[in-house]
């Protein structure tokens, strides 16, 4: 199955901004992260398809996951 | 805002001068004259279809009576660093009627390539104190109360009649707490943060606890890498302004979305939450 995957501000770096990955059936949402090396606990805003979801989220084909690190700064 | 009375008096005055738009002069003289704040005299004008001049060119975006609704509001911004010194400077503007700035802190110099209160005369002052003296430089008719005090130790009074507070903080453990505070008082808080080159903002809905959902226990965010530069808090906090308003007009749809934006880039996204 074809997963988009969008990340957005420092998650960027040495990685992308957008792709798109060819992953076996059953894939979570956690198989991604670690596979770009981002920890859970890294992540503000964990979207599926523009929804808040949880990192054991179970992807369908079609589906795009989107990141944002935590901005605190004022 | 106006008791029977008041109008009368200040009625005879508009019809006796025959005033069709109100100037800053006019204003402060017919606040001499009767005794009334200049706050209820520019409110008197827009009752009775009058725009005092120097909210004309609000007008258009704003009606005469979302204006007024503006006068009368009572809003708080926490935190007058780089945010808050521009959303007091744009809430002034605007004609915010009355406003409670609380930080406890003051100017240093890492603040002055970012904050519009901080210059190099200010160093070392209480950035609470320059808020109220920044406002009355812009609009006297605007009621400032300033608290040099962390928001954990306002008093109660402070809160009191506030309808809209404004998340200006720069760490997470405050903003928790005036997510918290905002639920138990039934306020609505517009939130704004940034780092960098990115930041966010989004209207807290009593009870949405969005920031805990975000922050969860997370001590830092970003910027502790990235640093502050000078045009992210400008942008935040205009929207945020901008969000706060729309708000206190009651024009603002109520969904629990933040607003995620990239200046790097010139993104910006619609998170649902």
């Amino acid at each position: 199955m074809k997963i988009e995957i969008r990340l957005f501000a420092t998650f960027r770096e040495g990685r992308f901004k957008k792709d798109v990955w060819e992953l076996p059936e059953g894939t979570k949402v956690i198989d991604v992260l670690n596979r770009l090396g981002i920890k859970p606990e890294e992540i503000a805003i964990l979207l599926v398809n523009g929804l808040d979801a949880e990192p054991d989220h179970v992807l369908k084909d079609g589906d795009y996951i989107s990141l944002f690190p935590p901005v605190g700064g004022g | 805002m106006l008791s029977r009375g008041e109008k009368n008096l200040l009625g005879n005055i508009f019809r006796r001068e025959g005033i069709k738009e109100l100037s800053l002069e006019t204003t402060e003289r017919i606040s001499r004259e009767t005794g009334l704040s200049l706050r209820a005299v520019e409110y008197f004008a827009l009752e009775n279809g009058v725009i005092p001049r120097k909210y004309a060119r609000n007008i258009g975006s704003f009606t005469l009576a979302g204006q007024k609704k503006l006068l009368a509001s009572k809003v708080m911004i926490v935190g007058l660093g780089g945010l808050g010194g521009y959303v007091l400077e744009e809430l002034c503007r605007a004609g915010v009627g009355e406003i409670v700035g609380v930080d406890g802190d003051a100017f240093e110099e890492t603040n002055l390539n970012r904050q519009l209160l901080a210059t190099v005369k200010n160093l070392g002052q209480k950035k609470a104190n320059k808020a109220r003296k920044r406002a009355a430089e812009i609009n006297q008719a605007v009621v400032v109360s300033s608290f040099v005090s962390k928001v954990e130790n306002l008093p109660e009074t402070a809160w009191q009649g506030v309808e809209l507070v404004f998340d200006c903080l720069d760490n997470i453990e405050s903003r928790l707490y005036l997510e918290e505070k905002t639920k138990n008082l039934g306020v609505p808080l517009v939130h704004g943060a940034i780092g960098g080159w990115y930041g966010q903002v989004g209207i807290v809905w009593p009870g949405s606890n969005l920031l805990t959902k975000i922050y969860q226990e997370r001590k830092k965010g970003i910027e502790q890498v990235l640093g502050n530069p000078p045009f992210t808090p400008a942008v935040a906090a205009s929207l945020m302004v901008a969000l706060g308003i729309n708000c206190l007009l009651g024009t603002l749809e109520k969904e629990n979305v933040f607003y995620f934006f990239d200046l790097k880039n010139l993104e910006f996204e619609k998170i649902n939450l």
